[in-house]
């Protein structure tokens, strides 16, 4: 591994935040915030600067994609969006270059961590 | 309803002022015209075979044909017959009924009965051109019997027709409801299999030195895979299809869904082996979800098939009610399909596998329906499986790029 991450994950089930971050701490990896809202995630980048966002994307107020959106308006921070939901259409903004990755829940171990390593090589 | 078509058809003899004198003359006309009845058949039936588009409906060859000439018969006789009763309303609204049933437009209906009105109007000018008074009288009838007729078919048809269209649009909601209803389980099970799925891996991870724990946990692993490709087949069942058409080669479609299957190829001996000319490979499809349905024949097959599995990928034109299509044939030499496969291998949940979930033909089903193809079995008997996927041919018209690389 190369440098280990801070990372900032959001999803409003606690048992799935506990696991990523499990995965994360495993991997060497910080988790530097750990939100059950989109509002709680734009305020955790604007204010941690994480190296890459994990995010759900139904979550209570704002969602995930709305989320990050509000954060790449003034940071590109590479996103992983994991959802049992399709993306919306227009996912990402055209105006904006970032490495994103999605996955579609359930996700396994291996995969999450593929992920990982793939949007930060992007 | 009989009670009704009766009513109407009192209605309607009212409006066209049918009196006692009408009955009087139909003994006349009936006695004119039965005995060409055999001459207006044949005529009826030659003229049909010369109209692809009629012709098209009658499926059962020469003996169909001589059931319908049977049926022409006794509807003759019943128009001639004078008795104009409830038994003679039911009967026209058979007619009626069975050409929904068929298929055949009432527009045809229209122009056969008017050419059987034209050949009756010809017998009874020709044979009463010496008494004009009779020839008047008995036109008028025959006008009024044949109009009254031709209601009664044609308002038979309306209402079948209609009834049949709300049936189905009552289907078509109540699927329609069914698959939201299965998306929205499908996405809540998601979630939920999400934390199945992040506790199993925790517990693993947690007990990774403790190997007695490492089959539970496993088995525990693959259920849940199971069901998440249980929910993925249905979500893709239940889910409109949108297709992204590019222009593709199907051999290389065929070959990734092959390569795809790698998992479960491991450890066989199996081949694949593709016989595609090269000026029916291309054409418009989906790659992704044609992709699929070579992926779903394979699987099938590499299932069925014992070591050495070898399966056959072959395609030749074929011309369907004019229209042009590519047939591919896939062939494999397992056991082929039961009786019982035959007739259910495209319902949805129908499967012979332990591990299967029955949708992936039905799926496929979807897929080739909506590039406007065909899927269907090889004859029975043929030894091993044999699908045949039709697509439709499209001629590619070169652009002017083409032309000029060309």
């Amino acid at each position: 591994m190369s440098r280990p991450l801070r990372i900032a994950i959001a999803d409003d089930e606690s048992e799935i935040r506990d696991h990523y971050s499990k995965i994360i701490k495993r991997l060497g990896h910080e988790v530097v915030a750990e939100v059950d809202t989109g509002l709680a995630l734009v305020e955790a980048c604007q204010r941690l600067h994480p190296d890459l966002i994990i995010t759900d994307l139904h979550m209570p107020g704002l969602d995930g994609d709305q989320a990050v959106r509000e954060v790449w308006k003034t940071e590109i921070i590479p996103t992983i969006l994991i959802s049992a939901y399709d993306l919306p259409k227009d996912f990402p903004p055209d105006c904006v270059k970032v490495a994103w990755s999605y996955l579609s829940k359930p996700v396994k171990r291996l995969d999450f961590e593929a992920a990982i390593r793939a949007t930060m090589s992007m | 309803m009989l009670q009704t078509i009766n009513d109407k058809f009192g209605h309607l003899r009212q409006y066209l002022n049918w009196t006692v004198e009408d009955e009087k003359h139909i003994s006349q006309i009936r006695t004119i015209l039965l005995p060409f009845a055999p001459v207006f058949i044949e005529d009826f039936y030659a003229e049909i075979v010369r109209h692809p588009t009629i012709a098209r409906v009658i499926t059962g060859g020469d003996r169909q044909i001589a059931r319908l000439k049977q049926s022409l018969l006794s509807w003759i006789e019943g128009l001639l017959s004078g008795r104009y009763d409830a038994n003679y309303v039911q009967r026209r609204w058979k007619v009626g009924y069975r050409h929904v049933e068929i298929g055949l437009d009432q527009t045809y209906v229209n122009i056969a009965h008017a050419r059987l009105r034209m050949q009756m109007q010809c017998i009874l000018l020709e044979e009463l051109k010496k008494v004009p008074d009779q020839l008047r009288d008995c036109e008028i009838t025959l006008h009024k019997l044949l109009d009254l007729d031709l209601a009664l078919i044609s308002a038979a048809y309306a209402a079948e027709l209609q009834e049949r269209q709300q049936k189905q649009a009552k289907q078509d909601e109540r699927l329609a409801t069914i698959g939201q209803m299965i998306t929205g389980l499908a996405h809540e099970a998601r979630n939920a299999l999400q934390r199945l799925r992040a506790s199993t891996e925790s517990l693993e991870l947690d007990l990774e030195d403790q190997p007695a724990t490492h089959p539970d946990l496993h088995r525990l692993s693959v259920a849940q895979d199971d069901l998440t490709r249980l929910f993925t087949e249905v979500q893709n069942y239940a889910a409109p299809l949108a297709l992204e058409r590019e222009r593709v080669e199907v051999s290389h479609i065929a070959q990734q869904a092959w390569e795809s299957l790698d998992r479960q190829r491991q450890g066989r001996d199996a081949q694949l082996k593709m016989n595609i000319p090269a000026d029916l490979n291309h054409g418009e499809y989906d790659a992704f979800r044609l992709q699929q349905v070579f992926r779903n024949f394979f699987e099938n097959s590499l299932a069925a098939c014992k070591d050495p599995a070898i399966l056959e990928v072959t395609a030749q034109p074929q011309m369907i009610d004019g229209q042009s299509f590519v047939e591919f044939r896939v062939q494999d030499n397992g056991p082929g399909l039961s009786e019982s496969a035959r007739l259910h291998v495209f319902d949805p949940f129908f499967t012979t596998k332990t591990k299967g979930t029955g949708l992936g033909m039905a799926i496929a089903l979807r897929i080739v329906d909506a590039h406007g193809g065909r899927l269907q079995l090889g004859p029975a008997g043929s030894t091993g499986a044999d699908f045949r996927l039709l697509l439709p041919r499209v001629k590619h018209v070169p652009s002017a790029k083409d032309r000029h690389r060309g």
